[in-house]
Order: structure tokens, then sequence, then C-alpha cells
């Protein structure tokens, strides 16, 4: 069995499209702080994972995947799935597992978990993809964090330059559930003091003591409360995107770790923290060198293209063709 | 070929799978016509080829009154599109996405990118289209 596994590339997505949360604070009232991410019209959960999947790839550059796994929170389809699809596309077809995990933030974590034993168990190379657009209701709570984007990961047995090296995962099932969402729904958020201290707190602190990371140069904390996740590990420099894309549910795990990544030098500490119902997990890493392929997230993030409140709106909804309209 | 109208082109909608004729270098997509539209043939002998995902746009129009699936003003280009290795490009009409009108140019190279192109029911149908790269924005 191989021991020791690799992020042989990372890579994230993050669309061209944002939404001022200022120009959400003025149509529902309040205060509006940075922006978050808006998909095209054209894009689905399938065209942003293959938009990082590849960046991923050509970053690993290997050439044949033995298994793809996908993590979404905000998948439409209850029958469709998504790693299939990216695999297709990818042409890792016939011989290949495939496997979609769902119904939580913590599903990002749930993904590199199960590739990481697939790697030790089957000495394979694994493809990690995550992508979500969460769901708005106007005038709602979330809306203005409601984010999306698309996040992967490369794993491999070994590599001559690796992204990162996974030292260790810890695991922390505790089947805490407050915030909740029904399919097709906005969250129904509970009492966010309650879930910091009787949810995310133990589950965190948990994961992190199992993952064996002690005092980590940077921290990476996926979770849909940007300030309940910037306490969690303390004297680490937190890799967020939230400010710029909102919570991108599982993709957000992997678009902050791509980010954190490609920002470090080589030889940091990483723990890698991804929260949701049920609990959370902690990935330990040690940092490699991230090849110079592609746009990094920091680039995406400067890409962008502000949209009315009303595009928000529109992009975010799938578009039912009704013909051609006669005037 | 039978089957469901939107499996049959899967390969070259999301592999960008074409076909060249063998008699001349002419390069069909997404169809394998019958007839080679290069040096009539028929039937033409084609082998499958791997296009690259970028190309060069030859001539562009503005379309302003499409079906509601598709957001207006909408460029539509034809794009030439080389091969992996040698031979003939493909010339392919493709929806243009993320672009300003200003940024669109005789010339101008465009990236392909894999996009929702309309939807079957439900199911989307993915495919690519064509964008002034992303990071020239």
């Amino acid at each position: 069995m191989v021991a020791v596994v690799v992020i042989a590339g990372c890579g994230g997505y993050v669309p061209l499209y944002r939404i001022d949360r200022e120009a959400i604070a003025e149509q529902h009232g309040g205060r509006g702080s940075g922006e978050s991410a808006v998909p095209g019209r054209d894009e689905n959960h399938v065209t942003m994972a293959v938009e990082a999947a590849e960046l991923a790839v050509e970053r690993a550059a290997v050439d044949e995947l033995d298994a793809v796994v996908s993590a979404s929170i905000t998948d439409p389809f209850a029958e469709h799935g998504i790693a299939a699809h990216v695999a297709y596309r990818l042409g890792a077809t016939g011989e290949v597992r495939t496997a979609d995990f769902r119904a939580s933030g913590r599903a990002g974590t749930d993904a590199l978990a199960f590739a990481r034993d697939f790697v030790r168990a089957r000495d394979g190379t694994v493809l990690v993809v995550a992508a979500d657009v969460l769901p708005v209701e106007p005038g709602h709570d979330d809306e203005p964090y409601a984010g999306a984007g698309a996040g992967a990961a490369v794993l491999v047995p070994d590599a001559e330059e690796p992204a990162a090296t996974i030292t260790a995962v810890g695991e922390a099932t505790t089947g805490f559930v407050e915030r909740h969402r029904l399919h097709d729904g906005v969250a129904t958020g509970g009492d966010g003091r309650f879930e910091r201290e009787a949810g995310f707190g133990p589950a965190v602190s948990a994961a992190i003591e199992r993952s064996g990371v002690d005092d980590p140069d940077r921290a990476v904390v996926a979770a849909h409360d940007a300030r309940m996740a910037s306490g969690a590990v303390e004297d680490a420099s937190h890799e967020s995107t939230f400010g710029s894309v909102g919570y991108a549910g599982a993709a957000s795990y992997y678009l902050d770790l791509a980010h954190c990544l490609e920002e470090a030098d080589a030889g940091e500490s990483v723990v890698a923290v991804a929260y949701g119902p049920g609990g959370a997990d902690a990935v330990a890493l040690e940092t490699g060198t991230t090849a110079d392929v592609g746009l990094t997230v920091a680039e995406q993030l400067d890409s962008k293209e502000y949209v009315t409140y009303a595009k928000h709106l529109e992009y975010r909804e799938r578009t039912e063709y009704t013909g051609v309209t006669v005037a | 070929m039978s089957g469901p109208r939107y499996h049959r082109p899967k390969r070259q909608d999301q592999r960008l799978v074409a076909f060249e004729c063998q008699s001349c270098g002419w390069v069909s997509y997404p169809e394998r016509k019958r007839t080679c539209k290069g040096c009539s043939a028929a039937p033409a002998e084609y082998e499958e080829v791997q296009l690259q995902e970028r190309g060069e746009i030859k001539t562009f129009v503005v379309q302003h009154y499409l079906p509601d699936d598709i957001e207006t003003p909408q460029p539509v280009a034809i794009v030439d599109v080389p091969q992996v290795g040698d031979g003939e490009p493909a010339r392919i009409y493709g929806l243009l996405a993320e672009s300003e009108l200003d940024e669109l140019e005789v010339g101008r190279e465009v990236e392909a990118r894999f996009r929702e192109l309309f939807d079957d029911g439900d199911r989307p149908i993915n495919s690519f289209k064509f964008a002034v790269p992303r990071g020239e924005k």
C-alpha cells in the first residue's frame, strides 16, 4: 500500500461575473461589503467543474485518470451526476471509477479522503473536483454571500514536484446539524452562535487535533460563515476567497486550497478544514510547487465584470426555452 | 447512425473530434458530411482528427433577435480551429461567450470554452463556445 499521497496539481475556477454586495443592499436595505461570484448564463456545474479540472490535470501533467470524484451541495440533478461527465470530457472513460459526494459542505473533504484512500489502495491517479452555485432568494440573509465556482486537485502516489503532500487527514463526524437546506431552496441558518459553540467549534478542533497539525503556517477553513471560519485556527494565515467569491459550497474548499497553494512558498505547513452538516475534516499538508500554468485564483479574482442585481438573479436561474415570442 | 439526437455528436461536441477528407484534406465538423465540401468526393473517406482548443475569428456578426435561452446581443463567428498536428483547420460556426463587442475583430485569437449551448428538456447540452482569453480581459 502507498503510504504518502501527493497533490500533483490543483486549480480553481472563478466565473467572470460578480455582484457587488452593495448592489444587493441597495435593493433590500442594510450594508454590504465585498462581492460574490455569479455564474454566466451558459455555465452549469459540469462546465465549471471541467474548467477547474482541466487546469488541475494540466498542472499535474498526468496522462491518465483512474478515478474521477466530484463534490457538490447544489447540483440540481437527483440523477445525472457530475463526475462521469467531467471524466468523459477529459477522455477518462472505460475502466474508471467515478463517485459523486453530496449533502454537506464537508463533501469536499469526503471526496478528498475517498480519493486519498483510492490512491493508497490502488496506486492510481484520482481527479477530485467540486462545483457549486448557491441558490438565492431575493432579500434572504444569505443572498449577498451566495457564491459560485469550482476547484480541483489531482492526487497521485508520488510526483517529482508536487503542489503539496498530504501528511494526514483528521476526521470528526459529530452528527450535528443546524444549518440545513432543501433541494432548490435557500438555507435555514438556525442559531449561529449555537452552531459555532456546539457544532463548528467541537468538530473543527477535534478534526485538527486528529490531523496532527501543530501551529501551521497557513489555514484554509471552508464554511458557510466566514466570521466563524476565520477564528478556527489561531496564529495561521487564513486563505479565503469568501470576500470575493462568497460561499461556494464544496467548491469553496478547493478554491481556497488552490489559492493557498499558489500563494505559499515550498515547505510551508497547511491545515485545510471543511465544515458542514454532520461534522468536519482537517487535511494536513506540506506545500510544494504549483506549476506556472493557467490563471491563478488571484488572477481570476482580478479578472471580473460586475453585473446588475437583475442579472445576478437571472444568471443563477436555469432558463427554460419557450420558443420564439410572436410580437 | 441511429440513437438519441444529442448522443450522436457527443465526441465532436465535447472532445472536438473532427473528420479530415483523405482526398483533399478538408476538415468536416461537427458532422461527417457524406460529400466532401473541398473536393466533392462522394462518399468521402475521412480520418478522425483532434482539434485544438483555440482558433482565429475569420468573420463575425452580432445577432440581436434569438430564442429566449440565448442572451442577446450574441456575437456569432466563423472560427478557423487548427488541428493538433499538421493539416487544414476546421472552419467552425461558433457562439462567442463573455466577449465585449469592442474586443472582437477579424483575425482575433479566441479560446474554446466549455459551456451550456442549450438544453434538452431539463438536461443541459454542453459543448464549446469561443471567447477572448480570460487572461487578456
